[in-house]
């Protein structure tokens, strides 16, 4: 509707109740202010079968919004960078006024936040060779601009490393990317996060989890805690994500403290088996990091490929798990989207590769396997009508649905404990489009920055 | 006492650039109201009930006012969200824009 208003056409939007606030971050993102003409409806009326009475009582809300309505300011004011000071008595009173101004203004999750000092922030651009004012871009949804300096920022109130800058700004990037689909992943009702998976030898060096917990927290792995939340930090502060305002998940979710930003298991992939970032086009060995979204989230017990008969049960119980759970994929659904990431440890992606499984072999019968029955998806009206014009091309009426248009659209990543026993599926969710990549530019001192890390941390943990 | 001095994390400082909203329109009579829907298949809202009510509640006030409908329209989250949809708007002759929901 921004897009309109934009174009000279005035608008008017029936919103629901409790919306008003994303509608207006939307024109905020497409370069107009907080604001829109609109009205909230009672939630009830949006149901099949409702009473439109609201619309009747409020029919001149309509024509006072096509013809009397004003934005509330005309113009934007230049808002000047400004630094926020804090005193107390001593450092600790400080920092609990620190937590508690940046809650009252919502730029805090709830969880402890340390200063973005000019001192700390000036010490994370070491870690990349981009002048701080670089522009990265505007997030949705109130398209807020994001540069490297916001990028540190963030980082810093996550206790960051100048190491970890150069995968959370490939990260941005891998955002911002259209494909992705950012605006629709920050405003979604869904409860859905960014999940961001890193390929190459930054992984071990900035001490980023291949193994075990690799998708939690982890004292030995820290990087991908802090990486990620500096994330949730960039959409919520620059974006605007503030729960029931900007962003409408209606759960939100644990994962979306830290997002998910973890690394292939590259050591363990079995010799005939691409990296993910090699299936995504890059050289073998480069550093690159791709973003996906997940909303949902199952282990899959009992995962082992000791024999060819254990290994085709392990593969039906993920084609059960992924069938069984296909959320709103149809939705979305086109020739290169991604329904989400298969996560397998070494000991299994090992046990199928000696066994002469290779890993496209996998993917087609986890792409078979998958589909959804057609008892299934024809009993669900909401997604069969709302996939069933997308699905055309690669289903017939009548025949199951599959999860992705081509089996190479499947996502297969190796991580996790090295041992077999689990296995992890995510689901994508509503929102994002499909996966985007993006390389990782390391500075000119990265070497300094290593050693500086092993004095602090000791020599890089083994995997 | 001691002082603490912070970044602001909200992101880069805005322009001046002044944003222009549509102007309204003086009234209703003899204009071209076009509907735009996020939902499609039935699903989202109920903007194939909605909508006509609408026409019939407007068309009462003003016996010149026409519509376009949704249907002559891309329908859908994500059909909507696109550069081109003020263009389509503005070559179907609409004076202004009905859209739901939260659109």
């Amino acid at each position: 509707m921004a897009r309109i208003e934009k174009k000279g056409i005035p608008t008017f939007s029936i919103t629901r109740k409790g919306f008003a606030g994303v509608v207006a971050s939307g024109f905020l993102g497409m370069g107009l202010n907080l604001d829109a003409s609109q009205y909230e409806f009672p939630t009830e009326m949006f149901l099949p079968g409702s009473d439109l009475t609201p619309i009747e009582d409020n029919i001149d809300e309509i024509i006072n919004g096509l013809t009397k309505w004003q934005p509330r300011t005309k113009g934007r004011a230049t808002l000047k960078p400004i630094r926020i000071t804090i005193e107390g008595k001593d450092y600790f009173e400080e920092l609990a006024k620190l937590n508690t101004v940046f809650l009252k203004y919502k730029w805090g999750d709830g969880l402890p936040i340390l200063p973005a000092t000019e001192e700390y922030v000036k010490w994370l651009l070491t870690g990349t060779d981009f002048p701080r004012e670089t522009v990265i871009g505007r997030i949705p949804p109130i398209g807020r601009i994001a540069t490297i300096e916001s990028l540190a920022v963030s980082l810093a109130m996550t206790g960051g490393r100048p190491e970890y800058m150069p995968v959370l700004i490939a990260i941005l990037q891998a955002f911002l990317d259209p494909l992705l689909g950012a605006g629709a992943m920050q405003t979604t009702t869904s409860s859905v996060y960014p999940v961001a998976i890193v390929n190459g030898p930054v992984s071990k060096q900035i001490r980023l989890n291949s193994g075990y917990g690799c998708l939690g927290p982890d004292p030995v792995h820290p990087a991908g805690a802090s990486i990620g939340r500096a994330l949730r930090l960039v959409q919520q502060d620059i974006g605007g994500a503030i729960p029931g305002s900007g962003t409408m998940a209606l759960y939100g979710g644990p994962a979306r403290y830290t997002n998910i930003v973890f690394a292939e298991d590259e050591d363990g992939l079995p010799h005939n088996w691409k990296s993910l970032s090699m299936e995504r086009g890059f050289p073998a060995g480069s550093n690159v990091v791709t973003l996906h979204a997940a909303a949902t989230t199952s282990n899959v017990n009992t995962a082992r490929a000791s024999t060819e008969e254990v290994a085709v049960e392990t593969l039906n119980r993920f084609a059960r798990i992924m069938s069984g759970n296909y959320g709103n994929i149809f939705y979305a659904f086109n020739p290169d989207s991604v329904p989400g990431i298969v996560l397998m440890p070494r000991g299994i992606a090992q046990g199928l590769s000696t066994l002469g499984w290779s890993k496209e072999k996998v993917k087609t019968y986890l792409w078979e396997n998958s589909k959804v029955p057609w008892t299934v998806i024809n009993g669900d009206s909401v997604n069969f009508e709302l996939g069933k014009d997308n699905i055309k091309p690669y289903a017939k009426h009548g025949e199951a649905w599959p999860l992705a248009a081509n089996p190479r659209n499947l996502m297969i990543v190796v991580a996790g404990g090295e041992q077999s026993g689990h296995g992890y599926w995510m689901r994508y969710g509503p929102g994002p489009i499909m996966p985007t990549s993006a390389e990782i530019k390391l500075p000119r001192n990265w070497g300094e920055l290593l050693k500086k890390a092993e004095e602090d941390f000791g020599p890089p943990p083994f995997g | 006492m001691l002082r603490l001095e912070v970044f602001d994390p909200t992101g880069f400082p805005e322009s001046t650039e002044s944003p222009t909203y549509a102007p309204r329109l003086s009234d209703l009579r003899g204009k071209t109201i076009c509907e735009i829907s996020d939902g499609k298949d039935g699903s989202m809202w109920e903007y194939h009930r909605t909508f006509p009510l609408i026409r019939q509640k407007l068309k009462k006030r003003f016996p010149d006012i026409t519509f376009i409908p949704y249907t002559e329209f891309p329908a859908g989250v994500r059909e909507i969200d696109v550069d081109d949809i003020g263009n389509m708007v503005v070559a179907k002759g609409c004076d202004a824009v009905i859209g739901g929901n939260a659109a």
